[in-house]
């Protein structure tokens, strides 16, 4: 007997993960609540930032990280193309902290990147967004996480836009 | 039925949920970590089993979880350091659980019990954070309450003890209590008459120190408090910001044991539109040391975050001299250019080329004796009075070009060069030693072969004529998915002492795939300082083997 209530509880747990990766309207989310910053300095959170009807490109990226200003240049040039396809959100994460927080807002302009910008300068969304080191992506869709790439290589964009094509 | 079969259907289970574990409503998330290195002996480097302490092998573990619903989270932070690697601190070897928290968080409040990261402003009076790569972490064990009493208000109290490796607090520590309060407005959002076409956010920040007096000599302040104010403007692509600290008198092992109290401005103003930006910045600090315990040293127990304003270079050679953050008192200016010229035109090609230009120049503040019998830095006086706008000795300059042009769709190419002067003598400590002027220069030179096959050429080059000579340094990468390899060479064919002109050969391959990457090496690294944000690591030439594995779930 209390075997089959302890399997039955697994099931549960089991089919209630399922079934909440499936529901639109999540009680909780993967997105944590933290404060990250507008490019003005404006504190936000970002469970209300990440928190839409259309699958969210999150980059976590750094002013002094070569690989992450490869990337997001690389989606910035395919951005426009791919919403003809996906309507989606692009929002890069800067995780510079003091010493470069200040560069942010420049290197965005002069690189003419166009998509939303952010800063979490002590860490803190990172950390609890799991990212070991940038570049580090992730799909959000409808408040779950649903893919996730660590590091960057000529290309992978592409892997990223195919993933992205499955959010329609 | 076994037991067993029931933990082998749970595992399962989570397993094919995502490695997610959602328990009613909540979600457990974390990621891991860890780096091993095996060391070998190496004659030409002089690493042997002596110089090794008979220490062959080294390894950072960390493994993260938290666990959050609505309103509610929790997080651990397990480490070990089995034993610590090469480079890092050796009292760090050992394994336990230092970072854990409790949080709950609604619209208004936000309180953390446990171990938290937390920074005010700019960081200059209180940051607690941590950096693996240099070996840092300074969280805070204690109570933080942040809140948003009003809209655009924003209020954070802290109180608590910094961590000292794996020393447990006692109230016969060493350590100080740092307590403290910050409050930031947005304007524009707090008082709806300000209007939104200038931006206006203000915010002021007070932190104490308790530490007892444990000094055999001089009768020491209980109390140690730091004040600081700031203001960020800005009004369509100009933005000005500033913060000015003020620390009380804080005689410590870092200032000699002087009364005078501290004090750090920093002043920034840019002008940023697509396709063009500018920034100038400077920045002076005076005696702005400050620790939980007035007798540490290293990078122990700091209670603020001084970041130093000179460009931060990323490749090998150009980073082989970078300047370290004189907080006892340094004085200098930046200026940042950053500008595309548009793609379709002859200067401009197909794509556009982004070019930036950097120059930054750190000085010593002047030090003038209170008097006519008192050498400056008397300890047990007030050590010295200064000229506000007067610079003393040249510490560091940099002036660099970088241009970055995509020739053709499958081409990229980046050239940077940079002019560095360095005072060795003081960054390094190495008194008498001649300052370090070098040249440097660096190609680099992506081809993308197919879609997702590409090569790397980069190729380096440092000139001079003091310390060790001149240098070259070569890579070449190659990726295709999510796979990579790559060999590299560092040489210091220019070294005076024909002994030392040695190569560091290394190669290095590596697989990420969704969220986990693993990447192995082998042969030898170059010694240097390691800086991020002006904090530095010693970091010692090594030979060996070393593998990373880092995952997120």
């Amino acid at each position: 007997m209390r075997q089959s209530l302890f399997m039955l509880m697994v099931l549960l747990v089991w089919a209630g993960n399922l079934n909440a990766q499936d529901t639109t309207k999540v009680q909780t989310s993967d997105i944590p609540s933290a404060e990250i910053r507008t490019l003005d300095d404006k504190i936000v959170n970002a469970r209300d930032i990440l928190n839409d009807t259309v699958p969210i490109v999150v980059s976590f990226w750094a002013t002094w990280c070569k690989p992450c200003i490869k990337e997001l240049t690389a989606i910035n040039d395919e951005m426009d193309t791919w919403k003809e396809e996906v309507p989606f959100r692009m929002v890069a994460v800067s995780i510079d902290d003091a010493r470069t927080t200040h560069m942010v807002k420049n290197l965005v302009n002069s690189k003419g990147w166009t998509f939303e910008v952010y800063l979490d300068r002590n860490s803190d969304l990172k950390k609890l967004m799991n990212v070991a080191q940038p570049p580090h992506i992730f799909i959000i869709y409808k408040g779950r996480i649903v893919y996730q790439h660590t590091s960057y290589a000529e290309g992978d964009e592409e892997a990223l836009f195919e993933e992205l094509k499955k959010y329609r | 039925m076994p037991a067993r079969y029931w933990m082998a259907l749970i595992f399962l289970m989570v397993f094919t949920s995502g490695l997610k574990a959602q328990l009613t409503g909540g979600t457990i998330k974390g990621s891991f970590q860890t780096d091993f290195q095996y060391y070998q002996d190496d004659s030409i480097l002089g690493i042997n089993d002596s110089t090794l302490q008979g220490r062959r092998t080294g390894s950072n573990t960390f493994l993260n979880l938290t666990y959050s619903s609505n309103n509610l989270e929790a997080g651990l932070r397990m480490e070990s350091f089995l034993p610590s690697m090469t480079g890092y601190d050796q009292r760090y070897t050992g394994a336990g659980i230092p970072y854990k928290y409790l949080r709950f968080h609604d619209d208004i409040w936000d309180i953390t019990a446990g171990n938290f990261y937390e920074q005010f402003g700019n960081g200059m009076v209180f940051r607690s954070y941590q950096d693996w790569t240099l070996g840092i972490d300074n969280s805070v064990e204690g109570i933080r309450i942040k809140s948003k009493p009003f809209k655009g208000v924003f209020i954070t109290a802290i109180s608590g003890v910094q961590r000292y490796y794996w020393d447990r607090w006692d109230k016969d520590d060493d350590r100080g209590i740092i307590t403290g309060a910050d409050a930031e407005v947005d304007l524009n959002d707090a008082l709806p008459f300000f209007g939104k076409k200038v931006k206006v956010i203000a915010g002021g920040s007070f932190i104490t120190k308790s530490q007892k007096d444990n000094h055999p000599v001089y009768k020491v302040p209980k109390q140690v408090a730091a004040f600081a104010g700031r203001l960020n403007l800005s009004y369509g692509p100009v933005t000005l910001l500033g913060e000015y600290a003020y620390k009380i008198n804080d005689p410590s092992a870092e200032n000699g044991m002087i009364y005078k109290p501290g004090e750090a401005i920093f002043l920034q103003a840019s002008y940023a539109v697509k396709g063009f930006s500018f920034s100038a910045g400077v920045k002076r600090l005076d005696n702005m040391g400050f620790r939980s315990d007035r007798n540490a040293g290293l990078n122990d127990l700091t209670i603020n975050y001084l970041p130093s304003i000179t460009k931060q270079h990323i490749n090998s050679l150009p980073a082989k001299y970078p300047y370290a953050t004189q907080v006892q008192g340094e004085m200098g200016f930046s200026l940042n250019l950053g500008y595309k010229i548009k793609k379709g035109t002859w200067l401009g090609g197909k794509y556009g080329t982004d070019l930036s230009a950097t120059f930054s120049r750190l000085t010593d503040i002047t030090r003038l004796p209170l008097d006519s019998i008192t050498p400056v830095g008397q300890a047990g006086t007030l050590g010295y009075t200064t000229d506000f706008f007067r610079s003393g000795e040249k510490f560091f300059e940099d002036i660099s070009l970088e241009l970055q042009r995509k020739i053709t769709k499958d081409l990229k190419i980046s050239f940077i060069y940079a002019w560095i002067f360095y005072n060795i003598g003081v960054i390094e400590g190495h008194l008498g030693e001649e300052n370090v002027v070098s040249h440097n220069a660096v190609a680099d030179i992506t081809w993308k072969v197919t879609s997702r096959k590409a090569l790397r050429f980069e190729v380096q080059h440092l000139l001079t004529h003091e310390d060790d000579g001149d240098w070259m340094a070569g890579l070449i990468e190659f990726t295709h998915h999510g796979f990579f390899a790559s060999v590299s060479d560092q040489w210091n064919y220019g070294n005076p002492e024909a002994s030392k002109q040695i190569h560091y050969l290394m190669v290095a391959c590596g697989l990420s795939k969704g969220a986990t990457r693993i990447a192995a090496s082998y042969g030898r690294q170059n010694d240097g300082i390691l800086c991020i944000g002006g904090v530095c690591r010693y970091v010692p030439a090594i030979s060996g083997f070393s593998v990373t594995l880092t995952s997120s779930f």
